[in-house]
Order: structure tokens, then sequence, then C-alpha cells
């Protein structure tokens, strides 16, 4: 996996492409963490990465519940790759309403979103 | 059914399902990123299969065994849907289709040679040999009603640590049925406190399947140990007097999400119980939502039972249709009898039986040809195969579209209309359509198009097979008519006769013979074929833009609506259809007509055939004729009798081995009374009435 960081108008976007998968999920940890500490709204643009899995997949949900309790936003940024879609899908994390962690009402797995995002 | 039976009855679905799987292929073929038809061909190759092997059909279940693999890499997204794909899997359907016939066309070199083909394929696939496995596991499985699930999914969290993936059990629970799937994700901690390597989420899953638990249970096989997998029966299956919709929060309890005591609590105001309890605190959203998934997937699967239920049908072979058209048939004719002794007797209560039963088989005869009515639809598919496979043969891009695919039509009809419709296409395509690069020269789209359509157009359908190719040209086929002595040099012919010029035998204008069509005996064979079913054959081409063939046929074969006439102590009937009216001809009009056979009908002159003298029946003429007026494919034309009858129900019999040639004539009745009544060929009378004029 490899990452790079972009800063706009007080946004930070965490840029990946290639695998995402379980042996790069630490790193995504730490990465999101570090984003969140430093920033009060953070996206992931997953455009150019591929190969996703769950543990990856949690970590994104995980990041998502870190923001709404520390008071940020954490977004999915821009179209999303087929191959994230096809995951997601799969692995039955789409749905319409957020679980009740979703605190600030924007759970990155409904549905609508992925509709309109549709890469 | 004894296994003689069953085999037979796997020999029909089969069939059936080769004719789904070939559409099913072709349109993949045009939209290969859908998951639907990819899905179709896996369903129909998976059946195919697993009864094959149930009914000891083994070389095909072996045989399909390993297309099936195939398209399960396809299915998991780890091979492409490719043309060679498509290709490969085509003739694979066609080797099927030979080994369920057992004929001599199922080689068994061209069975290795296309699993050779497609493991070329798979190599690259992934692993290919657990496939194998897995497929196999499910050709044993017995198939039963469907049975829906309710599976709750928790693996421990060093579930990943084991190089298991979880979604990969899920995609193989999907293939077991129909379902809905809710990951539960609450329990993912925050970021700090997250280990990534761990599994957090558990699932419930909402599973409609008539394979059985234990199919569930293989599915978590490798996992028991690191899982907990509860798996409930929540729709049996059972009629819907037994089964009520669950309301959400009795799914709650059962599922242990939610206790009795917290549901009365909150059920005290008037809000969904949903809302209340998401409000109230005690259900998470996650979990009403995995409620609501369940309640919304076993009101699904009870509405399209009870359609199922309500729409249930079943396989009759197709003798005993033929047997029951006979049979009515017959009582069609005993009924008319009837009818007749009772009018004779004018005995009241007689006749009053007599209308009942009249009525009453008239009703018969209507469902009993509905039932053999079939949707022409079912022979469309093998021409999009036909199309696809010719026009690569040919060098030529054509694509064949199709409307009104739910036209019924008899059975006999179809399956007679099978070969005239595949050399009218064959046609279309070898002379019709050009070469790519001829069309991009005249301004037209390099793909070309055939357009079948099939519409009712009342006691009839009417067929069209237009083309977008270059038509026909009316002076090369009046050159050839007169070369082939079909027609006089100085003949004045309109430009629809013209065109019926290829109809006639022998009539050809290709350059060169090819495999495809060209030998000159094609539009005759057609013609005839066409013919046989009581239809007409109309030719309209524009030059440069294309050719439109129309064939108008009779809705079934059996029983039709006809025109009785006598003439003199003979009877005869016309088909209904063809008839326009009824005119009196008298002594005054055929005088006036100079010996000419024609007949002035408002303003409209009209040419007649004296069936009296075309018969060679004696006897003394009555003063005031009849003449039938009829349209066929070159006009409006008469046909002069003693007396119109009325409408006759004709139940038509073959005239049998000595009377098969004869002209003029395709069949024959019997009326109420014995009697036997000729039914007349209008158009062969035309024609030959035609032949004579021109040569006297």
């Amino acid at each position: 996996m490899e990452s790079k960081i972009e800063e706009n108008n007080g946004e930070r976007r965490v840029v990946l492409s290639g695998r995402v998968n379980i042996e790069d999920a630490p790193k995504l940890r730490d990465l999101l963490l570090d984003s969140l500490k430093s920033s009060d709204n953070v996206s992931v643009n997953l455009k150019d990465a591929e190969d996703f899995d769950l543990a990856c997949l949690q970590v994104l949900c995980s990041a998502h519940h870190t923001a709404g309790t520390m008071g940020k936003s954490f977004s999915i940024a821009d179209s999303f790759p087929a191959a994230l879609e096809q995951t997601v899908n799969e692995s039955g994390l789409l749905r319409d309403h957020g679980c009740m962690n979703d605190v600030t009402q924007t759970c990155i797995w409904v549905e609508k979103k992925w509709k309109e995002h549709k890469a | 059914m004894n296994t003689d039976q069953c085999r037979e009855t796997y020999r029909e679905e089969a069939s059936e399902l080769l004719t789904e799987l070939e559409t099913s292929l072709l349109e993949l073929e045009e939209s290969p990123e859908d998951k639907d038809l990819i899905g179709r061909v896996f369903r129909a190759m998976h059946t195919i299969k697993g009864s094959g092997a149930m009914f000891g059909f083994d070389n095909i279940a072996k045989f399909t065994h390993e297309v099936e693999t195939v398209f399960d890499q396809v299915r998991n997204g780890k091979l492409p849907v490719t043309k060679n794909l498509i290709n490969l899997t085509l003739d694979a359907r066609d080797q099927i289709r030979a080994m369920l016939d057992g004929g001599n066309a199922a080689v068994p070199e061209k069975a290795s040679e296309i699993v050779a083909g497609l493991k070329a394929l798979q190599s690259g696939g992934g692993p290919v040999a657990k496939q194998e496995i897995k497929s196999e596991a499910k050709q044993v499985d017995v198939m039963s009603g469907p049975v829906t699930y309710r599976i709750r999914f928790k693996p421990s969290s060093d579930l990943f640590k084991s190089g298991t993936n979880p979604i990969n059990l899920l995609n193989e629970l999907r293939q077991l049925g129909e379902h809905k799937i809710v990951a539960h994700t609450t329990s993912i901690p925050l970021l700090g406190d997250l280990d990534p390597e761990l599994c957090y989420t558990y699932w419930d899953i909402i599973l409609t399947t008539g394979r059985g638990e234990n199919a569930i249970k293989d599915v978590f096989i490798f996992v028991e140990d690191m899982a907990e997998v509860k798996v409930d029966v929540i729709d049996d299956g059972g009629s819907f007097e037994e089964v009520e919709n669950k309301k959400i929060g009795e799914i709650l309890l059962e599922k242990g999400d939610l206790s009795s005591g917290d549901l009365k609590r909150v059920l005290g105001s008037q809000k969904r119980a949903g809302e209340l309890l998401i409000e109230a605190g005690v259900v998470d959203r996650a979990k009403v939502e995995a409620a609501l998934v369940e309640q919304q997937h076993l009101k699904e699967v009870r509405d399209k039972r009870e359609k199922a239920e309500t729409a249930t049908s079943i396989r009759v072979p197709s003798e005993k249709l033929d047997m029951l058209v006979n049979l009515v048939g017959e009582l069609v004719t005993v009924q008319a009898r009837l009818s007749q002794t009772a009018i004779s007797q004018n005995e009241s209560s007689l006749l009053s039986i007599s209308e009942e039963v009249e009525r009453l088989t008239w009703e018969l005869r209507d469902q009993t040809m509905n039932i053999r009515l079939l949707p022409i639809g079912t022979t469309f598919s093998k021409f999009k195969r036909l199309v696809r496979d010719l026009s690569r043969d040919l060098g030529k891009v054509v694509e064949l579209t199709t409307s009104g695919a739910e036209t019924e039509l008899d059975k006999t009809v179809i399956e007679k209309l099978n070969d005239p419709l595949v050399h009218l296409i064959r046609n279309s395509l070898d002379h019709g359509v050009e070469l790519p690069e001829e069309r991009e020269k005249d301004g037209k789209p390099r793909s070309g198009t055939i357009h079948l359509s099939a519409a009712h157009s009342g006691a009839q359908v009417l067929i069209e097979i237009a083309d977008d190719g270059k038509g026909l040209d009316p002076e090369v086929i009046r050159k050839k008519g007169v070369e082939k002595g079909l027609i006089s040099a100085d003949a004045e012919l309109s430009e629809k006769e013209i065109f019926a010029l290829i109809l006639a035998p022998g009539f050809s204008t290709a350059k060169t013979v090819t495999s495809v069509s060209g030998r000159g005996v094609g539009m005759d064979v057609v013609k005839r074929a066409i013919d046989e079913l009581r239809g007409t054959i109309e030719i309209t081409s524009w030059k440069g833009q294309g050719t439109t063939i129309s064939l108008k046929l009779p809705l079934t074969l059996a029983i039709i609506d006809g025109l009785l006439v006598k003439i003199g102590d003979g009877y005869f009937v016309l088909t209904l259809s063809s008839v326009e009216e009824c005119v009196e001809l008298t002594k005054k009009d055929v005088e006036s007509s100079h010996g000419r056979n024609i007949a002035n009908v408002r303003g409209q002159i009209i040419p007649y055939i004296r069936l009296r003298e075309e018969f060679n029946i004696t006897g003394k003429r009555p003063g005031i004729e009849q003449i039938v007026i009829t349209a066929t494919d070159s006009g409006r034309v008469g046909f002069v009798v003693d007396q119109v009858v009325g409408e006759h129900q004709t139940v038509i019999k073959s005239l049998g081995r000595f009377y098969k040639n004869v002209e003029g004539l395709s069949g024959a009745t019997i009326l109420g009374d014995g009697t036997v009544a000729l039914i007349l060929d209008v158009a062969k009378l035309y024609e030959k009435a035609e032949i004579s004029e021109t040569a006297s």
C-alpha cells in the first residue's frame, strides 16, 4: 500500500494506492489515527487502491466511529473503485442507516452514498 | 415414476435449460458484466449437472462440471467473460445437447477439446482444484422445497489469523439461494483500541434454499472451531394459512437481541416498534435493521411462493395433446350431426340440449387449442445463435433484433416454421446484408440488422424478417425470370409480382453457390412449407435499403373456421379468414362480361374461377350463382359456387396418400350428416388458373 497526505483548506486527505489488505491494516490504522489527531476534517481517497479486505474495511469503520467521538468528520472521498464497492457489498456492510456508533449519522456504509459516488 | 420416465423428464428439462443457457450466453456476450446473466448460466449448468448425475447421465454430469467450474470462477470475479469463453461455452452447450440426444454428434474428442480450451482459460484463473472439490460436493446435494433460514455467523476475533476470509464464506452462502446479509459493526472499537488483525464483525444472514441445513453447515465446516454458527428455520415453505408475517419485535425476541420485558415496556405508545426500540436504547439500530431485512426477505419469499403456487403448471407429453385435439375434432363433427338432427326433428327439448352441447363444444375447442399454443420466442433464441455463427463465417457484422417473442402459435405450426425461417434468415445474411466495408462505402453503419418480428393479426400471425441490406433488384430478377422461362420477355408485371418470382422452383440470382444459400432450391421450398401451413408469403424490397419478407400464418392447423359452399350435390369449404365477401352472379352479369370470367363489384373488376368447371361437376347451373370473393397474395379473386351454405367449424382431415398431389385441395372435413366436404386451397386454384390462362 502506498500513501500520501494532501492538505487542502483545513481538510486532510489520505490518498491510498495499490493493495489495501490485512497486511496494511496496522499502517492504515496509524495513518488515520494521526490524521484525525491533527485535522478536524479527514477523508480517504481510495480511487487508485485495489484488493481490499474486511480487515481494512473495519479500520475505515473504526476511523469513522473515532471521528464521531472526537467531534470530527471522516469520509471516503471522490468516486469509489469497483473493487471496493464489491468487497463492501459482499461483506454485507451496505445498509440504509448507520449503527448505534454512528452518532453523527454520517455512516460510510449507507447504500445511498455508494450509489451516488459510483466510480 | 420409473427410471425411464425419470430419464425422459430429465431430457425434457435439460433441453429447456440448454435453450435458456444459449439465450443467456448470447445476452452475456452483449453485456459481459451482467452478474444476473452469469448467475443464470451458472445455475443452468449446475442443474443440468446435478440432475444428470442423479438420473444416470454421468457423462453429461462430468462434462458439465468442467464448464460449471469455469463459470464459478467467472461468478467470483476471478475470470472475465471473453469472446473465447462464450464460444467455448456455446460449443459445450452443443456438446451437451448431442450427449443428451445420444446420437453420433456427441464426439468424445470434441468434448476433450472443449475441456482443454476451458482449462487453458482457467490457468491463471485461481485455485482450480479447490473449486472442483467444492462443486463435486454440491453435486450430491438433494434438492427439496425452499426453506428460509436465519443464520447468525459470529466468528471468533482471531479468525483472520487462520487465513480465513469471511467474505468467501458469505459468497458460498450466496450460491445456495436467495439471501440478505447484514453485517454488525457495533463491536468494532475506536482506532486507538483497534487491533487491525482481529475480526470484530458478525453477520445475520437470511437465506432461502432448497439445499437443506447440511449444505449451510458445510459452508462453515472449516471454521466451526473458530465461530459461533446458529442456524434457525424461520419459514419452512408451508402453506400460507400456517405462516404469518412476523412482527419486528417477535423477530428480535427470537434472535435473543431483545428481552420480552423491554419489548412490553416500549410498546406502550403508538410509534413503530423498531423506532421505539431504538429510541428507548434497548436495541441497536443495526439489529433492528437486520430484523427489518429478515421481515422483508420473508415477505418476498412468501409472495413469490404464492405466485408460484397459483400458477402451477404440469408437463404433458405433446402426443396426449394431439390425441385431445383429435377427440375434440370428432366431438365437433358429432355435435354438428346432433344439431342437424335436432333441427330436422324440431323437438324443443332436443334442440335445447343440442344448443347446450354446441356451446360447450366450442368452448372446449377453444380451450384445447389454447393449450397447444406456445410463444414463438422459443425459436427466436435459436436464430440469434444462427446469426451469430453465420455472420462470423461470412465475415459480416449482423445483429438480430426480435420483437413479439410472446406471440403464441400452435405447437405444430412453430415446429414446421423452423426450417423456412432458418432459410429466410440465412438468405438475408448471405444475399441481403453487405460486408462491413461495402456498407461503409454506401454510408450505412458497419453493422447490419435483421429484425425478426411476430404479431397477431386477427386469426392469423404475421411474421416478418426484415433486413437493412442491399435489397432486391427488380431488373435482375426480371431478366433471370425471362432466362429461366418463368415469364415472357414482354410480360407486364408489378414490382410485387417480380419479387414473387424468386419463390419459383429453381430460381437463384446468386453468382456463386455458397454453403449458406444460393443453390436455388431454397425459396420454393420455403414457399411450399408456408403453403402447407396454409400461410402466405409476401416480399417487399427497396433497392439499397433492405428487404422484408412477411409470412401470414393461421394460429392453428387442426380446426378452422370455414365457409361451407355447395356446387351441384358436392360441398366445399373455404378458409373463412381469406373470404372478403359474397356477391350474386346473375346471367345478365355473365353476358355483360362477354365471355370473360370477370365481375364488376362496385366499380372494381374481380376475376373469378368457376369451380363447377374446375372440378368438372355436371348438372344445371342455378339462375343466380354466388361469387365468394377472397384475398390472395396476387389480389382479390372470386370463386363461383351454386350456393353459400354458411359458416362451418371445420375439423381438418388429411386427404391421404392417394389424393396428396391433387392441386387445389388442402384437405377434407366431415359434415354433420356424414358427408365429406373438400377444403379448397384458394391460392393454388388461382395459381393454376393463371398458368392455364398464360398458356392459352
